[in-house]
């Protein structure tokens, strides 16, 4: 008989996983080393399989998510990808929007992720719709003829196609896929209207680029993974969580790798949205510091908040995802002096000044076998910033990083109008339990939320996830005119997309809406779909009011809607842990066992 | 834990950073919910926090030509307005040039946040509007001799009271712009980023208690006063000297800036003296455009951990030749002044160079188009629609520059294609780097940006402001100059007119438009081939 579900979260240094076999979950953490992903995987659940008593055979279900994505991104590994657009607009990926990365810096550096494609597999098509996605020329098929041999000639992995107004109305696009397609078949093609609907060439071109930047590497991985699973006798459901905390089947997830990206992030948060809904937490933003980065996700209500708009890596991203941010402060995170007698934490560059993990180990807080030249580079350091001993310079570097996290929860929280002082902190990642509480003083916070299996919250968060189909279609119609009669119109079509309801599934409603339709749309969530107009616009009021402090200015532009069909969140209680478990306790905070973690409380007097 | 009345180093560090984020915070709620394209998809905004006594706290990231704009702007509404007659609920704005604003599109939304009935701060934006009325459509005539030719002009103005938008108020702006319910969409916005702030700045008050919350705002200020001391202290004390100029207006004799900048006794000095008297075209800029340019420049020099407040302002000293192309006097237009700042800054980046060669790169293209298309739609609907187009970055000083980048005090957002066409019955052809354009060396510098336009309608009134179309950018350490700026347009019946750095003219339907920005200089001797 199958039972039991197993979560596998594989990270830059570490495979995560949790079993769940009736409730009662075991946990294990297993060094990648230089193993390929999916043998990293393997050696993992071998590891644990032991220990936990199972088989993949005997297994419900696997659930993965993995940074391999994120890991290829941060290295600029992906794959060699032609890009088709049209006529005019070969450089719009080199263009962007003409912003540069740092405003005072005296070199301007562009905001562009111009390392997508190069410039010579970049082919221009001629053929134009208008901006109501009527054709103003016809595609030009012999040209596009001429670019299907050169890409017959020369090779690459995968083909972007991105056309103008193409979200509106997608014939040049499909038209110059099934081209490609009929002499290559076996070239993986990714058209804009399918990976980013959405209007705007440059973020719609760097979605539709991305996609197949990293489809060669991140199916191969899946696919890889399925065949190993199913060579173990694994029968079970093969389930892959994308950035919303949504588990997708093999053939789903295959379609659309970049909704892996933040995977890792997005469960973790998912487990620290769990706790915090069982701890009666309304509003919390989750801290897992790693090595390299410090992810930060804001929990409101007991769901990890989502987003339409994000960067990873330097990448803009232009897709629904939870809200996570990546700020690159982690344990390897170098000190160097700033000329003011600061410090300015940063990525390793050379050998002169300390990390922080080696700092808190000279601290006493981190257990770390001691490396010689710390002191040497406590020395140098201490020198440059005018502090009298190694210790007051590891002192400096920790509060610098505390610092620096905390400048980030700052523009993150406010930037999503949320007062820092009056969120719980969610510690998360080898570094959270140490870091946050000084982070929560610098921000005025006085609750913090410390899960008990933090270091595998990736894992953990999966083990409350579940399946859903999702539809989407394009309204683009002013919600006034569009009436009750239109609203019903849309909902038949959504729901004629969709696998047929049974008693246990569940719907939800997303709504991109806009005070006009040249605004930037916003999205509207709806737990209980409705298609009663009044209903909708009261939500987009109240969402846009609380989002932004203002009333939105004009009644609303409802560019499209999409419908969510799944099983409903399993009602899980998390136990409470033992008030013998180790954790360190920083000075001023009290603490109190909650399910699944301890909350850690100080006066706000 | 008890706040001290005097916060010590990292609780004064915790103040600066929350300032700094709620300032941002602003700038995200106006690009969010502002109505006019320029703001929405070019991002003309910029947002700011002030103390109790009207000195900056905090800025946000945004287009650093607004930095300067701010700080006058408040001034001067203070000064109309005292802050103890101020009351809660109180809206001011206002736009004048003359006294510290910049040209009449930008509108200053200034609120006052109190806490406890205690005066704490204020919170303050300025927003490029997209018509404020004037000879033509945006506001940015081009071929404008006074400031009377350009809109309207608003001294401190009370907006509201009680939180309630004054009918007067909002008749100014009904009577004046072509567009009013999009420049009153945007002034919300302005109020809307305001109130955010207000909401944060007395959470933080309450907790700290409102006498503490002014004692750290005030250590804030001396401690970025401090900070700037020492960074203008460990640079050379010159004097260095800059010097440029712009493309000479038809009929008017040409302009010329120069700067003598002295960084003696921890204070950054720049005297303008010499600078040409101003002309009767819309080239000239007021004090606050010198000032954004002297803060770029510093602020380019600075450690990301230094305050960005107004205790800097305290280190610099400004010497203005009275109705001067740096310093007009009424009433001189000045709707085309970001050529004159942009200038500006290049003269002060030339000197600041002599004062840290090893980490300034050659000029940039010293430039940026604005664009502004009006006219109307088949159906009659009307349309104004403001774009800005960047040109390359300088070469060096260990990489080529960027090609097609905002640079120095400029970093407004393209336009899309998809957004432009939606909005405007105008196609954008072709937006394409235009290599080759920028200064060739060791270094080269950055290429500028080709754009080609078609109108699709009869009488599409085009507004074009640009530079170097015949002055350009010497390169650095023996590198070359970049191609100059070029604008034509292509009749229908295959005329081709090449235009000005400064014209105004009419599209039919057909018509193009092509639009070349300028590229970077190249930086040191190119090695031979």
């Amino acid at each position: 008989m199958k039972t039991g579900v197993l979560a596998v979260d594989i990270g830059f240094e570490f495979v995560d996983l949790a079993f769940d076999r009736n409730g009662r979950v075991t946990t294990a953490k297993h060094p990648v080393g230089q193993a390929a992903p999916d043998q990293a995987i393997l050696r993992a659940i071998e590891a644990i399989s032991a220990d936990a008593d199972f088989e993949l055979s005997q297994l419900t279900a696997i659930r993965v998510a993995s940074t391999g994505g994120l890991n290829a991104l941060f290295s600029r590994r992906g794959g060699r990808v032609a890009l088709i657009t049209n006529t005019g607009f070969a450089d719009t990926l080199f263009l962007g929007r003409q912003n540069r990365r740092d405003l005072y810096d005296p070199v301007a550096r562009l905001a562009t992720p111009a390392f997508l494609v190069l410039t010579d597999d970049i082919h221009e098509v001629g053929g134009r719709l208008d901006a109501t996605g009527d054709e103003i020329a016809p595609l030009d098929t012999q040209g596009l003829s001429e670019i299907i041999d050169r890409l017959e000639a020369d090779p690459v992995d995968a083909v972007a196609i991105c056309l103008l107004h193409a979200h509106l109305e997608p014939t040049h696009e499909k038209a110059c896929a099934d081209a490609i397609t009929a002499r290559l078949p076996e070239l993986p093609v990714v058209v804009s209207h399918v990976a980013d609907p959405n209007p705007r060439e440059f973020e719609r071109t760097v979605s539709t680029c991305l996609e197949a930047w990293l489809l060669p590497s991140q199916a191969t991985v899946m696919r890889n993974l399925a065949a190993a699973f199913e060579q173990r006798g694994f029968a079970g459901n093969l389930q892959f969580c994308d950035g919303t905390g949504q588990l997708l089947s093999l053939k789903a997830a295959c379609a659309d790798v970049s909704a892996h990206l933040t995977s890792g992030p997005a469960s973790a948060a998912r487990h620290a949205a769990d706790l915090a809904r069982e701890a009666g937490v309304v509003t919390a933003i989750t801290l897992d510091i790693g090595s390299t980065t410090t992810d930060m996700a804001l929990i409101r209500d007991g769901m990890p908040t989502t987003t339409r708009h994000s960067q990873v890596a330097d990448v803009p991203l232009r897709r629904i995802m939870s809200d996570v941010h990546s700020c690159t402060m982690g344990g390897l995170a170098q000190a160097k002096p700033d000329g003011l007698g600061g410090i300015l934490m940063q990525l390793p560059d050379g050998d002169t000044y300390p990390i922080l993990t080696e700092c808190l180990a000279r601290l006493g807080t981190l257990s770390l076998a001691a490396d010689e030249k710390t002191a040497t580079r406590l020395d140098a350091l201490a020198r440059e910033t005018g502090s009298e001993s190694r210790e007051e310079a590891a002192r400096a570097v920790v509060a610098a990083a505390e610092q620096t996290v905390a400048q980030a929860v700052l523009r993150y929280a406010v930037q999503r109008n949320v007062d820092p002082a009056r969120v719980t902190l969610v510690a998360m990642g080898g570094l959270g339990s140490t870091l946050v509480p000084g982070i929560a003083d610098r921000l005025g916070c006085t609750d913090i939320l410390l899960p008990v299996a933090s270091a595998v919250a990736g894992a953990m968060g999966m083990l409350s996830m579940t399946s859903s189909d999702t539809a989407r279609i394009r309204v683009d119609a002013a919600l006034k005119d569009l009436g009750q009669t239109g609203l019903d119109r849309y909902f038949r079509r959504l729901r004629a997309l969709l696998p047929a309801a049974s008693d246990t599934t569940v719907e939800w409603l997303s709504l991109e809406i806009a005070p006009t339709a040249s605004m930037h749309p916003f999205d509207v969530e709806l737990d209980t779909p409705t298609n009663a107009p009044d209903r909708i616009i009261a939500a987009f009021v109240e969402q846009y009011a609380a989002r932004y402090g203002i009333t939105p200015p004009f009644s609303g532009h409802l560019f499209a809607m999409t419908l969510s069909r799944g099983a409903a969140t399993p009602d899980r209680r998390w136990p409470l842990p033992s008030m013998d478990e180790s954790v360190t306790i920083a000075e001023g905070w009290t603490r109190a066992a909650v399910p699944g973690g301890f909350r850690m409380t100080r006066s706000r007097s | 834990m008890t706040q001290p009345a005097v916060p010590d180093a990292f609780n004064l560090d915790v103040v600066q950073m929350r300032l700094d984020a709620i300032a941002q915070g602003m700038q995200e709620t106006i690009f969010r919910t502002a109505v006019s394209p320029v703001v929405r998809e070019g991002a003309d905004a910029s947002c700011a926090l002030f103390s109790a006594t009207g000195e900056l706290l905090a800025l946000s990231d945004a287009i650093p030509l607004l930095l300067g704009a701010l700080p006058g702007s408040v001034d001067a509404i203070l000064a109309r307005f005292p802050a103890e007659t101020m009351a809660e609920g109180d809206i001011f704005f206002m736009n004048d040039p003359f006294d510290g604003g910049t040209h009449l599109p930008d509108i200053t939304v200034l609120v006052p946040i109190f806490s406890q009935r205690r005066l704490i701060a204020f919170a303050a934006s300025i927003l490029h509007h997209q018509d404020i009325g004037g000879m033509r459509p945006g506001s940015v005539p081009p071929d404008a001799t006074s400031i009377f030719q350009e809109g309207l002009r608003l001294p401190p103005t009370r907006l509201a009271r009680n939180g309630t938008i004054l009918p007067e108020a909002e008749g100014l702006i009904r009577l004046n712009s072509r567009v009013p319910d999009t420049v009153l969409g945007d002034i919300a916005a302005q109020i809307a980023a305001a109130e955010d702030a207000a909401r944060s700045l007395r959470t933080i008050a309450t907790e700290t208690g409102e006498s503490a919350f002014l004692d750290a705002t005030a250590a804030c200020l001396d401690r970025a006063e401090h900070q700037s001391e020492s960074l203008i202290a460990a640079l050379p004390d010159g004097p260095f000297q800059g010097a440029d100029g712009l493309d000479p207006t038809p009929g008017r004799p040409p302009v010329e800036v120069r700067v003598r900048l002295t960084l003696a006794d921890g204070r950054i000095s720049a005297d303008f003296t010499g600078s040409s008297p101003q002309v009767a075209a819309p080239i000239n800029c007021v004090r606050s455009g010198p000032l954004s340019a002297l803060l770029y420049a510093v602020l380019s020099l600075a450690p990301a951990t230094m305050y960005r407040n107004g205790g800097l302002l305290r280190r610099i000293s400004l010497t203005l030749p009275e109705a001067s192309v740096v310093n007009a006097a009424p009433p001189a237009p000045v709707n085309a002044r970001t050529g004159m700042v942009r200038c500006i800054t290049a003269a002060v980046l030339q000197a600041l160079a002599q004062a840290a060669p090893e980490r300034m790169p050659a000029a940039n293209s010293g430039m940026s188009f604005v664009l502004a298309f009006s006219g109307s739609w088949p159906d009659g609907r009307s349309f104004v629609t403001t774009e800005i187009i960047a040109g390359g970055a300088g070469g060096g000083p260990d990489a080529d520059g960027a090609d097609a980048v905002s640079t120095d005090v400029g970093n407004a957002m393209n336009m899309p294609a998809e957004a432009l066409e939606e909005i405007a019955p105008i196609r954008l052809v072709s937006a394409r780097i235009r290599r080759g354009s920028g200064g060739p060396g060791r270094w080269r510098g950055g290429n500028g940006i080709e754009r080609v336009y078609e109108a699709l309608v009869d009488a599409v009134s085009v507004s074009l402001r640009g530079d170097r179309f015949e002055r350009v950018s010497e390169g650095l350490m023996g590198g070359g100059r970049p191609q100059s700026s070029r604008a034509t347009v292509l009749r229908t019946d295959g005329t081709q007119i090449s235009l000005t750095a400064r014209s105004a003219f009419t599209l039919d339907r057909g018509d193009r438009l092509v639009v070349e920005s300028c590229g970077g200089a190249g930086y040191g001797a190119a090695t031979p081939a």
